[in-house]
């Protein structure tokens, strides 16, 4: 399935949703005829494997980087069948109560203005709906500019226009007044209701497109037709029966806030201050014997007196740190090592003009301490693994999590696919919450010796390279009579930006053709003939020939 | 100057610098020996083998990216031995590349390998100052480019609270422009495999031919031809010669003049 596309690739008809078969034969098509307007050379396009981790991670980042502007934040709770009119089951919508808070912010439209100014700020396309019940606001936020959104963002991605500027044109804020009937959404598609695809399917053959059409319909006969989930969702939204968000920070989680009397504006204080803070939310996980697996540190900043005067905005932003731990800790002076590392990336540039009011520490997610029972056999995995845990934090919260990963393999014939890399922090496997029980109850992993797989590659270290390049290099090849690669050179050669003046290195051995082809479901065919090259300076090349093309590529060095 | 004089007093600068050198190594686990595997390559070390707290530099001669000359497979398979006994390995891999197919090949276990990727100077040597002190780090492999001073100092000094091994994989020219504080230096070609392997083992085993540039206490310049099999093990090993001595780095740093003033004069 299609994840998401991007400008080009919606515009050539590849579309979110639709079936990688689909997108393959539009694909297909357009890789076998003559260059299309929409592409450079016919090969200019690629398909990038969707990573449903780092989904998950940058919308729970934003839920808690939004809880500046209310504590009851929240992601979308999803069904387990997928909603039509979404390509993906993940969580995608951020659900917020702001019940009392939008007088601070002069109403609620002025509210909705101030969030969507910070989402802009922050490189993100919000589209905001504001009513009485959540499925009310989740139908208005994701339908209201449903039909103008593409439009919008493919400005944005053609550098038409910039997200400020789409923002000043479009506010993409839709507010449904207090106590509004269902005729306030009666233009809405009948999708907005949160409904999975078979009932949508069925409620479209009968000519049922919009929720105006639906709510003709005698609601007797509803249950019996489609189930009692369909009353359910139109309750939720026209009748704005009430529905929980599922809130990050629920009373289950621990935290500790300081508020100081006057603003700290000194590096050192706000040290000293998050040292007692993480000490009093150590000592609490230390009674229920837990660890925190995330902590979020927020510092409440506030511009002083002198700012005022010049009419400045007093309320800024907040500066949120976000962690998510290897293993759970309790440890006060590895969680404010890691909280100083990430300062240290990320300061919050205190000075005279800038102060923090307020710190409040949080440990969104906690999971009991992982016990120790001397094994009975040596087990190697686990022997340093909390050395390892102190180390793999650290390089996290300093790197940042993307840049400290671990490396897994994946059964697949394509050589680029089969080594996959995950952070090795902040891993969670579905939408709602870390499977810390699943986890703690996982038998170690067993040395690679105990446990080899059959991919190609494995069984042998001088068939695959050490290396592969992120993208393969054109060479030119001179083939003998029995079609076996001879001579070779780089084309360009990259490391001088220079077209090749290079002469061709007599290649002394080549072992192959392999013949690697793609399976028929997982996007465009690609069929190549590798070989391993031993070149006469002694260097080993992995070269192939794209059958396809008949280009001839280097794909990797065996370093 | 007298024959008796200048024995003294080149007596004295060798006690001098094995001074400096006992006080340099203090902060390093003492006596622990890890062999590479290889006996032809644990007879140019001292004491048969690498020694924990330390940081060995593998050399090329082309500093081209896309030239393949081996260095990484042979900086694995040093490594491999400092894993067994369950540490872990960590590779700078900045720009994406490794496959994980060809590790698992080496008997590298893939979850004891910790990847970090950098985007600056000054978070790769931060990052590499924090995984060679750690304790649950046996190795870690990093392509250096330029590599100041201080930054050196300071990855040798990391290595040795850690006790693991640090394996450095640089160009000739950046080795030469830099001051190196690595323990064991050697500069590695990759040999054409041809006259090592015939038939159906062609390109099943790749051959290397070693060159030790420096090691305390053992004859530089030493070269030995070793080979890395499919499996991932050493073949064979064939010592070529046996020229002069060399001394370890703070040695070297104490004789600093003389051995200018020689090289100047030929």
């Amino acid at each position: 399935m299609v994840s998401a596309a991007n400008a080009q690739a919606r515009a050539l008809g590849v579309l979110p949703g639709m079936t990688a078969t689909q997108a393959k034969s539009i694909a297909g098509s357009l890789q076998t005829s003559s260059s299309h307007p929409g592409l450079a050379n016919p090969g200019d396009w690629s398909w990038i494997e969707h990573d449903t981790q780092e989904d998950l991670e940058e919308i729970y980042s934003l839920a808690e980087r939004l809880m500046q502007f209310s504590p009851l934040v929240g992601v979308e709770s999803i069904d387990k069948i997928l909603w039509a009119g979404r390509s993906i089951l993940q969580p995608q919508s951020i659900c917020i109560d702001i019940t009392g808070l939008e007088s601070w912010y002069g109403g609620e439209m002025a509210m909705a203005q101030a969030l969507q100014r910070w989402l802009t700020s922050e490189g993100r396309f919000g589209c905001i709906g504001i009513a009485d019940s959540l499925g009310q606001a989740w139908a208005v936020s994701n339908y209201a500019f449903r039909k103008h959104v593409n439009t919008w963002m493919l400005q944005i991605e053609r550098n038409e226009s910039s997200l400020s500027e789409s923002l000043q044109q479009n506010p993409r804020i839709e507010r449904i007044a207090s106590g509004a009937t269902w005729e306030a959404f009666r233009n809405l598609p009948i999708e907005s209701l949160r409904l999975d695809i078979e009932t949508v399917a069925k409620l479209h053959r009968l000519g049922i497109r919009s929720i105006e059409s639906l709510v003709c319909l005698p609601r007797q006969s509803l249950t019996s037709r489609f189930g009692s989930r369909l009353l359910e969702r139109i309750d939720q939204c026209l009748n704005a029966h009430p529905e929980s968000i599922s809130v990050r920070n629920s009373g289950q989680s621990l935290e500790v806030c300081i508020d100081f009397e006057h603003p700290v504006f000194h590096t050192d204080e706000l040290h000293e201050a998050l040292q007692d803070g993480i000490q009093q939310l150590c000592q609490k996980l230390d009674s229920i014997g837990h660890g925190a697996w995330r902590l979020l540190v927020r510092l409440g900043l506030e511009v002083s007196t002198m700012q005022i005067e010049q009419n400045a905005p007093r309320a800024v932003p907040s500066h949120v740190i976000q962690l998510g731990l290897f293993q759970t800790s309790n440890d006060p002076k590895h969680l404010l090592w890691l909280i100083d590392g990430c300062l240290e990336r990320n300061p919050p540039h205190l000075g005279k003009n800038l102060g923090i009011k307020q710190i409040l520490i949080q440990a969104p997610w906690t999971a009991p301490i992982r016990w120790k029972q001397n094994p009975l056999f040596d087990c190697q995995t686990l022997r340093y693994r909390d050395e390892a845990a102190k180390l793999i934090d650290g390089l996290a919260a300093r790197l940042g999590r993307n840049q400290v990963v671990g490396l897994s393999l994946v059964q697949d014939p394509i050589p680029e696919r089969q080594t996959k890399s995950k952070p090795l922090t902040g891993l969670r496997n579905d939408g709602t919450e870390q499977s810390t029980k699943r986890k703690l109850r996982k038998a170690p992993i067993e040395d690679f010796q105990k446990n080899r797989s059959m991919l190609p590659g494995t069984e042998s270290h001088w068939t695959r390279p050490l290396q592969l390049l992120p993208t393969p290099i054109r060479i030119d090849i001179q083939l003998d009579a029995n079609g076996t690669p001879r001579r070779g050179r780089l084309s360009c050669d990259p490391n001088k930006k220079s077209s090749a003046s290079k002469e061709f290195e007599t290649i002394l051995e080549a072992i192959g053709p392999e013949r690697i082809e793609s399976s028929w479901w997982s996007g465009p065919t690609v069929r190549r003939s590798y070989y391993r090259v031993a070149l006469d300076s002694g260097l080993w090349w992995w070269i192939y020939q794209d059958l396809a093309s008949l280009q001839w590529y280097l794909h990797g060095m065996f370093h | 100057m007298s024959e008796t004089e200048l024995l003294s007093r080149s007596g004295i600068v060798r006690e001098l610098a094995q001074e400096i050198r006992s006080l340099e190594t203090a902060q390093r686990p003492q006596g622990i020996y890890v062999s590479s595997g290889s006996e032809s390559m644990d007879r140019c070390l001292p004491n048969c083998g690498y020694a924990a707290g330390s940081l060995v530099e593998l050399t090329c001669e082309r500093p081209s990216l896309f030239s393949g000359w081996g260095g990484l497979s042979l900086a694995l398979r040093i490594a491999r031995p400092w894993l067994d006994d369950g540490k872990y390995l960590v590779i700078v891999d900045s720009h994406r590349r490794l496959c994980a197919p060809s590790l698992a090949a080496l008997k590298i276990p893939l979850e004891r390998i910790i990847v970090i990727r950098t985007d600056n100077a000054s978070d790769w040597v931060w990052g590499l100052d924090q995984a060679l002190r750690s304790r649950a780090v046996g190795a870690l492999i990093t392509p250096v480019k330029d590599l100041e001073d201080r930054s050196a100092r300071r990855l040798q000094l990391a290595v040795e609270q850690g006790g693991g091994l640090g394996i450095l994989l640089r160009d000739r020219v950046s080795a030469s422009r830099y001051p190196s504080w690595a323990e064991v230096q050697w500069q590695v070609r990759s040999a054409a495999s041809k006259d090592q392997a015939t038939g159906p083992r062609v390109m099943m085993q790749r051959w290397f031919d070693l060159e030790l540039l420096r090691a305390p206490g053992r004859q530089s310049n030493r070269r030995i031809r070793l080979g890395i099999d499919s499996q991932g093990e050493w073949i064979g090993c064939d010592e070529r010669k046996y020229p002069q001595s060399a001394e370890h780095l703070a040695a070297q740093l104490a004789m600093a003049t003389p051995r200018r003033r020689d090289m100047a004069a030929g």
